[in-house]
């Protein structure tokens, strides 16, 4: 609790104080004291479900909290934002904006409702097009603008009354790297300029950019104050492993299992590793032993040290064919040369417009393919080839050997497939959502007796087991879905942005199922913006303008970045942010 | 695709459909409300037959025949009112403001004139706003002076002098009474089950691809033609057990007869379903979202519910009307089951009509399912 | 309210109307469905008979039975068709092929001859019955008619009491006449319901309510930037209908533009109040598209006075009648296409339908409560 100052401190933009909101039984928000500095920029971070966009609309002034009080600028956040509605801006989770009205028709509307007029419009209009970089879009239908650019403009709506503190719900969900990087100078700007900036992430890197963050679970304040104090808490009990390369699937499985491990998570090809703070000695022995050197701890690991560590339930995939981690390895070594997606020559045309030219890759048995680009590159558009939602204009594409374009029926039984948005029927229950695939994909009866009861154990559904599947929150929800992709256990599975808004340690979960069904030699495309889980694939593939720039391992590519950029141990995220850049840079010379 | 069912994966989304159209509130409420307002209106309150006519009379006469036509209009059951004005202004605007239906002047001579065994004329106005109600009731009217005229002694006289000369029997087949319900309420099974099919298969493919599972499903191995078919089972299941109820009501509860075979309104009422359930495929396999499926269902329900002879017949209609009704499920239905429930249609007619609405069926369904594929 | 509430209220409206004119199915709802309406009930519904088909068995043969069947056909209202047997004419009829039959008997001719009475048979197909109905009575007049040119003494046909019938109003008696204007309600109540009943659902289930809601509007503000346009919109439909009944269906226009333009505003608020009411009840498009549908379109095709009369249903029917803008309206234009201004209809109908408007839209702006915790 950083700052416990007096009521009439001018550096103190936001008080919480005492804060406890109910819907009905469910308790959002459970008595949250706290201040909230002026003139910079806050993170509100927390997993899915911890109250977040409930406290942001609290202090939007759009509900009214059920017991203590929120205070914005000195005065109750409802009443300001009755009596002072333009010293707040706030941007909603889907951006607000009207998607069949223009960009200008967008800016319009706000600037008119703010009472933003005349001249000062004019010139407020062509600061924050300059500013968002949307000036050359004007015209064009919010709808059809790619998703850091709705971000942007979402923000610029929330900026036009020239608040003097701006709360942006998940800014950063379903926006590529570098638009987020783009954004977040945006922010820092506009924190120069005095705002107050309250930005509700779950993603962690953006959070350890923010000189404080609140952090919430279960409607319960877990943390506040600098991050960096709250890395203190781990510091020490960070290590990081560098395992021969084909060891290192297995390691991370190993590791996962092991009491007295709180965080384990793939960074390229070393291994990350948070010990609990009551771990026995002799573990961290172990770590020294395997090479394992403390590194300096970032946020996530404190994060997730905070929660009480990723879930322990061992995955209940793979074991089918492996008892344990080496043998599972050995296993998917042996099919290693069956390639089991193949893309050759993918060219989807809409008209004129090319979205995706001439694509081609191998991915083999228990590799892990991604594909990364920003919004709009073809990704999507080559993923839906590749599994049959969308006819190639030209090219070829093979799923376990069978034609897509010859044997949809066949070859779709070969593959399982998650979308980026959940799309399973949510007025059913979750066990007749499992039995319609389990159908669907030719399991009979018995199996199904036997083996859905032991995955939805093992995955933790047995208690929604009968509730209604729109009821689930999103961590299970990502977990059903993975199910019922799974459920025939294909050869081939298909993941497009599969964490996106999803937090770190629901992910870390998600991935601890996903390996273990590739140690079994499953082959898996994945599509993805965040780099956290670009780190897990074995190979990736840069995908802009609808061509493949740049494939290769995380490594291969952190190393070509550092060789051009001369930066030193550069991110993924660099990496992929120089990889578009050098196309640019390429393009604009031809 | 390999062309053949897999009845397996078949069953497993009507299943599927099944579960979501009973646990979803809105296709619940959708299954139960409109049949029942329906049934309210149609079966009980709407009807082309009138009733309850406020007349309202202008009394030049106070005469003896005036009086009896007044006693008879009194004792009909449908007049209701009858208000007497005391002039033409009065009448006037008794009409106008919709207080009476009709007018009646009698002329000063009126009594005087029947009792000296000349042709009395009493005067009718009707109110043209509501001509059609207006005209049935003339014909009570008619009927009822008729009678009053007979007792006059020009009408004895009539009945005595001119020799009967030819003698009229009047039979109304299939519905000897001329029952409105008769006629409404099997028609009323497919109106019901046309818009019942069109949106329950209609909207659940819009809504599935607002949703997402489109996609899921899609990437199974269920072929297009499996989904599409497997789409239209819940249409006729819902529409068999409609069918089932209307039989039962309109039979047991209004007394409707029915003469002709129970497989056969059952094949129809299959038929029909797959039919309607066809057209909601192919507007939803044209449209994005959700709500342009609804407007297109009812863009195209509607018309087709109105032009099919259910609420007044084909043959009114203008030439290029009858010949578009062909191409209208609704019509064949109707004809069908009037033909099942009152005529004891024969074996050839019904095949005819049925296998019509087949061919529209195997129409419809085959564009969804290229509409489908080629979204693909 | 200053001259900024007005500004904020004009940004409001302007998008809406924007809104509206990007999307197809307000052009839908707002033009082509009104015309198909107006072209179902100008055209294919009609409650007049129109040709009616007949099937003449003759078995008699002579020259009194011929000249009998000539005069049917040769009346404008049938379509006759001779048949050889009775069980040829019942097939006809099972298969819907005519609607009734004539049967002169075999004895026709001797019995005329001899002046006795001659019997014949008019069979009617009940199925239809409002059909069935006029085949009976203009079979009569056909009958009696040739019965009197038969007579030497014609004046003998003449009944003891006679009918001289006026139609006021509509003299021809056409139905499209009555229709047109009643379906004029229809179309109206489909477009102030079902479009605006969708308005507030999407902004919900899109996200931009939430956006709405941070801004510095107040729910008047909310309500009027939707009503207007719609108004607007609703307004536009209703001079197309009324062109094009008056051009294209020849449907008088005895009213006053005046009083058009009067009640179908009042009538409008009414309509838009509904749907708005639905829309800021549900909060997802599809139960509030159903919903608009239940108790909008199907009450004012239904219980409106349109096809089925009113004073002809149930008492507790009639009685819901009263609820329904759309019975009043129907009235109203009823009147005003065939008869004119009459104002005693038209001051109960805007007292009615300005209170229910009132009751709607207020209980609208209640819903409208400009937080997300109810």
């Amino acid at each position: 609790m950083s700052a416990r100052g007096g009521r009439a401190d001018p550096a103190c933009a936001v008080e919480l104080d005492g804060l406890g909101m109910r819907f009905g039984t469910h308790e959002a928000l459970h008595d949250i004291t706290a201040r909230i500095r002026a003139g910079q920029v806050t993170g509100l971070m927390g997993p899915d479900a911890a109250g977040k966009t409930t406290l942001l609309r609290l202090m939007a002034g759009l509900m009214l909290p059920t017991s203590g009080a929120v205070r914005l600028l000195g005065t109750d956040a409802m009443r300001l934002a009755q009596t002072s509605p333009n010293s707040i801006g706030y941007m909603p989770q889907r951006f607000g904006l009207y998607e069949d009205l223009s960009v200008r028709a967008n800016l319009e509307l706000h600037a008119r409702l703010r009472g933003v007029e005349g001249e000062e419009r004019e010139s407020l209009f062509a600061r924050l097009l300059g500013f968002t970089g949307l000036a050359p879009f004007t015209a064009r239908l919010a709808g059809r603008l790619s998703g850091g650019m709705k971000q942007k403009l979402g923000i610029a709506c929330a900026l036009l009354g020239s608040p003097r503190v701006l709360l942006l719900d998940e800014p950063g969900v379903g926006v590529d790297p570098l638009s987020r990087r783009e954004l977040w100078e945006m922010v820092m700007s506009l924190c120069r300029e005095g705002m107050t900036i309250i930005w509700s992430t779950a993603y962690l890197d953006e959070a350890a950019r923010c000189p404080e963050v609140l952090m919430l679970n279960e409607g319960r304040l877990l943390y506040a104050g600098a991050p960096g104090k709250m890395l203190e808490r781990v510091r020490g009990r960070v290590f990081a492993l560098r395992p021969p390369r084909e060891a290192r699937r297995a390691g991370l499985a190993r590791w996962m299992g092991m009491p007295g491990v709180e965080d384990v998570v793939a960074q390229g090809s070393r291994i990350r590793l948070v010990l609990a703070a009551d771990a026995p000695e002799e573990l961290g022995r172990r770590v020294c032993e395997e090479g394992g050197e403390a590194v300096p701890p970032r946020l996530e690991d404190a994060y997730m040290s905070a929660l009480g560590g990723m879930l322990k339930t061992p995955s209940p995939y793979g074991r089918r064919t492996a008892g344990e981690g080496g043998a599972a390895v050995a296993t998917g070594a042996g099919d290693a040369t069956a390639e089991r997606i193949v893309a050759e020559g993918l060219t989807k045309r809409f008209g004129a417009f090319v979205a995706a030219d001439t694509v081609s890759f191998r991915v083999r048995a228990g590799e892990i393919f991604g594909l990364l680009g920003p919004n709009g590159a073809g990704k999507s558009t080559t993923f839906r080839m590749l599994c049959g939602l969308s006819r190639p204009t030209a090219g070829q594409c093979r799923v376990d050997g069978v034609d897509l374009l010859r044997a949809g029926s066949l070859a779709r039984a070969r593959l399982g497939y998650m979308a980026q948005k959940f799309s399973l029927y949510p007025d059913i229950s979750v066990a007749r959502n499992v039995g319609v695939f389990a159908d669907l994909y030719g399991l009979d009866r018995r199996e199904q007796r036997e083996r859905l009861p032991r995955l939805a154990e093992a995955l933790g559904l047995a208690p929604f087991w009968h509730s209604r599947t729109d009821s689930l929150p999103l961590g299970q929800k990502q977990r059903l879905a993975l199910l019922c992709a799974t459920l025939h256990e294909p050869p081939v599975l298909f993941l497009d942005e599969p964490t996106s808004g999803v937090d770190a340690r629901t992910r870390r979960d998600f991935w601890k199922h996903i390996l273990a069904l590739t140690a079994a030699g499953t082959a898996v495309l994945v599509t993805t913006h965040f780099m956290e889980e670009a780190e897990y694939c074995d190979r990736l593939a840069c995908i802009n303008g609808g061509r493949i720039i740049s494939m290769g391992t995380p490594d291969d590519l952190k190393a070509a970045c550092a060789r051009e950029s001369g930066q030193d141990d550069p991110t993924l995220e660099d990496a992929f942010i120089a990889c578009i850049l050098r196309q640019r840079r390429e393009e604009g010379r031809a | 695709m390999t062309g053949t069912i897999n009845w397996r994966r078949f069953a497993a989304i009507v299943r599927k459909e099944l579960f979501v159209l009973m646990s979803n509130r809105v296709s619940r409420v959708m299954l139960i409300v409109p049949p029942l307002m329906q049934i309210v209106v149609f079966g009980w309150a709407a009807t082309l037959e009138v009733r309850n006519v406020d007349v309202a009379v202008l009394r030049h006469d106070a005469g003896r025949l005036s009086t009896e036509v007044l006693h008879r209009l009194r004792g009909s059951p449908t007049f209701r009112h009858i208000l007497f004005v005391d002039s033409e202004a009065a009448l006037r605007q008794t009409v106008e403001e919709e207080r009476a239906l009709l007018a009646l002047v009698f002329p000063q001579d009126f009594s005087r004139r029947a009792a000296a065994g000349e042709a009395a004329v009493v005067q009718v106005i009707l109110d043209g706003r509501r001509s059609n109600a207006a005209q049935i009731a003339a014909y009570y009217l008619q009927t009822l002076l008729q009678d009053v005229g007979a007792q006059t002694p020009r009408g004895q006289a009539a009945a005595t002098s001119v020799t009967p000369q030819l003698q009229v029997a009047g039979r109304c087949w299939f519905n000897p009474n001329l029952e409105f319900q008769w006629f409404f309420l099997p028609n009323l099974i497919g109106m019901l089950s046309f818009m019942l099919g069109l949106v329950v298969t209609g909207l659940s493919v819009a809504r599935e691809r607002e949703v997402g599972t489109f996609d899921q499903l899609l990437v199974s191995p269920a072929t297009p033609t499996e989904i599409a078919l497997a789409k239209l089972m819940p249409g006729c299941l819902v529409g068999l057990a409609h069918g089932t109820i209307f039989l039962l009501i309109t039979v047991f509860g209004f007394g409707v007869p029915f003469t002709g075979s129970v497989c056969l309104l059952y094949a129809a009422i299959f038929v029909f379903a797959l039919a309607s359930g066809g057209v909601g495929l192919m507007v939803s396999s044209l449209s994005a979202t959700q709500q342009q499926a609804f407007l297109g269902a009812f863009s195209v329900g509607v018309p087709c519910i109105l032009l099919s002879g259910a609420v007044t017949p084909v043959i009114n209609m203008p030439p290029f009307l009858q010949h578009a009704s062909q191409f209208n499920p609704v019509a064949h239905f109707t004809v069908l089951v009037q033909g099942v429930f009152l005529k004891d249609i024969s074996l050839a007619a019904a095949a005819v009509s049925l296998g019509k609405i087949a061919c529209i069926a195997l129409v419809c369904v085959s564009v969804a399912v290229w509409m489908f594929r080629r979204r693909v | 309210m200053n001259r900024f509430w007005w500004r904020q209220l004009g940004a409001l409206v302007r998008k809406e109307a924007q809104q509206i004119v990007r999307d197809p199915s307000s052009y839908l709802v707002a033009g082509v469905l009104p015309l198909l309406f107006l072209f179902l009930f100008g055209y294919g519904i009609t409650l007049d008979p129109g040709i009616l088909r007949l099937a003449i068995l003759n078995e008699s043969g002579g020259t009194s039975s011929q000249q009998l069947a000539a005069a049917f056909a040769h009346s404008p209202w049938f379509a006759v068709q001779s048949v050889g047997s009775m069980p040829e004419a019942e097939r006809l009829m099972r298969d819907s092929r005519v609607q009734g039959v004539l049967v002169l008997r075999q004895d026709f001719d001797a019995c005329r001859e001899r002046g006795a009475p001659a019997q014949l048979m008019l069979i009617v197909d009940g199925t239809e019955p409002n059909i069935a109905t006029f085949i009976q009575s203009y079979g009569q007049g056909v009958i009696s008619r040739w019965q009197s040119l038969q007579t030497p003494g014609s004046e003998a046909v003449r009944p003891a009491v006679g009918v001289e019938q006026r139609f006021w109003f509509n003299p021809t008696a056409r139905s499209e006449r009555f229709l047109v204007p009643g379906a004029i309600t229809v179309i109206m109540t489909l477009i102030g319901t079902l479009l605006t009943s969708l308005v507030f659902a999407r902004e919900w289930e899109r996200g931009t309510m939430e956006a709405m809601f941070a801004t510095p509007i107040s729910r008047l503000q909310l309500l009027l930037g939707k009503l207007i346009p719609y108004f607007v919109m609703g307004m536009f439909s209703m001079a197309l209908c009324a062109l094009a009944a008056v051009w294209l269906f020849d449907v008088p226009f005895r009213g006053s533009t005046g009083a058009l333009l009067l009640l179908s505003s009042v009538f409008m608020c009414c309509a838009l109040g509904q749907g708005l009411l639905i829309s800021t009840a549900f909060r997802t498009q599809l139960v509030a598209a159903e919903a608009g549908l239940f108790s909008g379109f199907l009450p004012a095709l239904l219980l409106s006075g349109f096809v089925f009369d009113i004073n002809s249903m149930p008492p507790v029917l009639q009685w819901l009648t009263h609820l329904l803008p759309a019975s009043y309206f129907n009235t109203c234009l009823r009147t005003l296409f065939l008869a004119g201004d009459i104002w005693a209809i038209y001051g109960k109908a805007l007292f009615f339908m300005g209170l229910l408007a009132a009751v709607l839209l207020g209980l609208t702006y209640r819903n409208l409560r400009k937080r997300l915790d109810i």
